[in-house]
């Protein structure tokens, strides 16, 4: 995929050849994203009623490509209208619901997800040569480079009065989506303007291993905590996702009565059960596509006229 | 015959619903637009445009379907169960595209395109002792995708890219899938039909106009198709028992239940709706199942001609 984007922007240039007028720019700003195309989360939102019966069961749509957008780039217009541009930004999700189990006697369980990723975004870009307003589109191939998504369950347990928490965090294997942009850019000198834009982000990443980083325990009725997770065995706390689940794998049906394999992860045969090895379990994907409105400021460098 | 009468007025609705949703979408549209005429109008300059062509996608941004390929050995007991990574998006496509350029730079369109997808495997159960299953999909829709125009005009060549909201109007998912039974050497064959229920997705393209002369030219362009489409309703549309030389034994169609064959897709299970989570099965009525939904990502290449209708010099 690298290799024929490479090929596009250098049969671009080939075909536009350089420019007197070549300049280069940095710009810097932020924005905010909702989430689009969203998933039917495989937990529904569950209601009971007090003998334990399923009242109703609702599908949960999300994204957890929803929230804040934090950019730097550096980019280079290779002729007045078309250039290059490399944007390195920081996405911070916000809470998205995840399924939901709820009991009118107060048993209760819910669960959340967020995400926040370092991503790299070379482009292309098409910009207007106009002089004070300038409408641009940019087309890139978006690269997560660091990050997490973090699952949050919430238990209560009513006759007990007590509280389960735990998360559990789930880093992605290599993965590639698409970013789109139109916006326009308002000069307000000669090297610095101002830029308003909307953003298409179409990505999934595949799950690659996951760590559960909390399991506490809290009793209401006379606040004591309890660290549930230094009992919690290899097994139970660290999985690691595989294309393939075969017998050989760390993977049991059996693993099930444990209460601590996450509800949404399928256990399709009896292989092998060794507690001291991560648990394996078959590759997820996860959403984050969105649509965002980004505002900055950019500066252009050796801005000579046209 | 009511019952029918009942089902036919909750797909008319569903339809003027989707028009409903997609005539406001087009409106929001038609209000950016307007806005961006009056920053951006010359007063000097506007063109129109026609085009036509086709293209073909591969499937992009997939999930993990919910059913793997499962193999089980000659006792029954599952080996392996691997990931199918895939997206139902991938498949041809033809379009039809009216196109404004409201300045040199800068224009609006509206693209009408029809999508014939590729056979996606969606899952399988390899038994040799008893039953071997094997599903795939497929999905075709119209869509309509209203978009921005940044276009670059040079001397012989225009650079251009899209961003616009694609919105399918009318369109289904196939599902078929096999039941080998090695002990009787029977098949039964079915296909699931699903349609679509209103969803909005994305599409945004980078491309090249190579001008053969003042009014046609011919378009190249990569094309990132973002689309979930939801479930609407489904209805078995075959149900076949066929014996090893695929002789039709009988057509199952006549004899499942109304609960078998159709589903009607809920955003909510309540007690009044057909599903033994929640309630007692009547089957002769449809089942009701939570909506999902199916990924149609996909990236295409796309060629085609141009004609542009009024080119006047700056």
């Amino acid at each position: 995929m690298k290799n024929l984007y490479a090929a596009l922007i250098l049969l671009f240039l080939c075909a536009l050849g350089s420019d007197s007028r070549a300049q280069g720019y940095i710009r810097g700003g932020g924005g905010f994203g909702v989430g689009t195309n969203k998933d039917a989360f495989i937990v529904p939102a569950i209601t009971r009623n007090d003998n334990g019966m399923v009242v109703s069961a609702q599908t949960v749509f999300g994204s957890f490509g929803q929230g804040g957008r934090f950019s730097l780039a550096g980019g280079y217009m290779i002729t007045p209208y078309l250039g290059v541009e490399l944007q390195l930004y920081y996405f911070l999700g916000t809470k998205q619901a995840y399924g939901s189990d709820m009991m009118p006697n107060g048993n209760s369980y819910a669960r959340t997800g967020y995400s926040y990723q370092l991503r790299a975004l070379p482009s292309l870009v098409l910009k207007a040569p106009t002089e004070k307003v300038q409408p641009y589109a940019r087309f890139g191939v978006l690269v997560p480079l660091l990050g997490q998504t973090i699952l949050e369950d919430r238990r209560h347990i009513s006759a007990v009065n007590q509280t389960i928490e735990t998360q559990l965090n789930i880093n992605g294997k290599f993965s590639i989506g698409f970013e789109s942009t139109v916006g326009v850019q308002y000069n307000i000198t000669k090297n610095i303007g101002i830029y308003a834009e909307l953003t298409y982000t179409g990505l999934r990443i595949r799950s690659n291993n996951a760590q559960y980083t909390k399991d506490i325990t809290t009793n209401i009725n006379d606040g004591t905590v309890t660290d549930n997770l230094p009992n919690r065995q290899t097994i139970t706390r660290y999985i690691e996702f595989q294309d393939e689940i075969t017998l050989e794998s760390n993977h049991n049906t059996a693993l099930l009565v444990t209460g601590q394999i996450p509800n949404d992860v399928g256990l399709f045969l009896d292989g092998q059960i060794d507690f001291n090895q991560p648990l394996n379990v078959l590759t997820q994907t996860s959403n984050f596509n969105a649509l965002s409105l980004n505002v900055g400021i950019q500066y252009t460098f050796n801005k000579k006229a046209k | 015959m009511l019952e029918y009468n009942i089902h036919s007025i909750k797909k008319l609705n569903n339809y003027l619903s989707r028009f409903k949703k997609c005539l406001m979408t087009t409106k929001l549209f038609a209000v950016a637009t307007l806005l961006l005429f009056f920053l951006f109008n010359t007063g000097v300059y506007a063109q129109g445009y026609l085009r036509a062509g086709a293209g073909f996608g591969i499937g992009m941004n997939q999930d993990a379907f919910q059913l793997p390929d499962i193999t089980r050995d000659s006792n029954g007991v599952v080996t392996s169960a691997k990931n199918i990574f895939g997206s139902l998006g991938q498949g041809a496509r033809f379009a039809m595209t009216g196109g404004y350029m409201i300045s040199p730079y800068f224009g609006a369109e509206l693209q009408a395109h029809y999508f014939l997808g590729m056979r996606q495997d969606y899952g399988s159960d390899s038994n040799p002792l008893q039953t071997n299953l094997q599903r795939y999909g497929r999905s075709s829709y119209l869509s309509l995708t209203p978009a921005l125009v940044v276009k670059i005009p040079l001397k012989s060549i225009q650079l251009y890219s899209k961003l616009g909201i694609h919105v399918p109007i009318f369109g289904y998912t196939s599902f078929s899938a096999d039941t080998y039974n090695s002990s009787n050497q029977q098949t039964i064959s079915t296909v699931l039909r699903v349609n679509h229920g209103f969803s909005i997705g994305f599409e945004s393209s980078i491309g090249v106009v190579i001008n053969i002369n003042e009014s046609f030219g011919i378009y190249a362009d990569i094309t990132y198709t973002a689309l979930r489409v939801t479930t609407f309703d489904a209805a078995y549309t075959k149900h076949i028992t066929t014996d090893a030389n695929g002789n039709t034994l009988q057509d199952n169609l006549s004899t499942i239940s109304k609960a078998e064959r159709y589903i009607d897709y809920q955003n909510e299970l309540t007690s009044t709706s057909n599903n033994s989570m929640v309630s007692t099965i009547d089957i002769d009525q449809p089942t009701n199942l939570l909506t999902t939904n199916y990924n149609l990502n996909s990236l295409s290449l796309n060629i085609g001609i141009q004609y542009t209708f009024v080119k006047k010099e700056r």
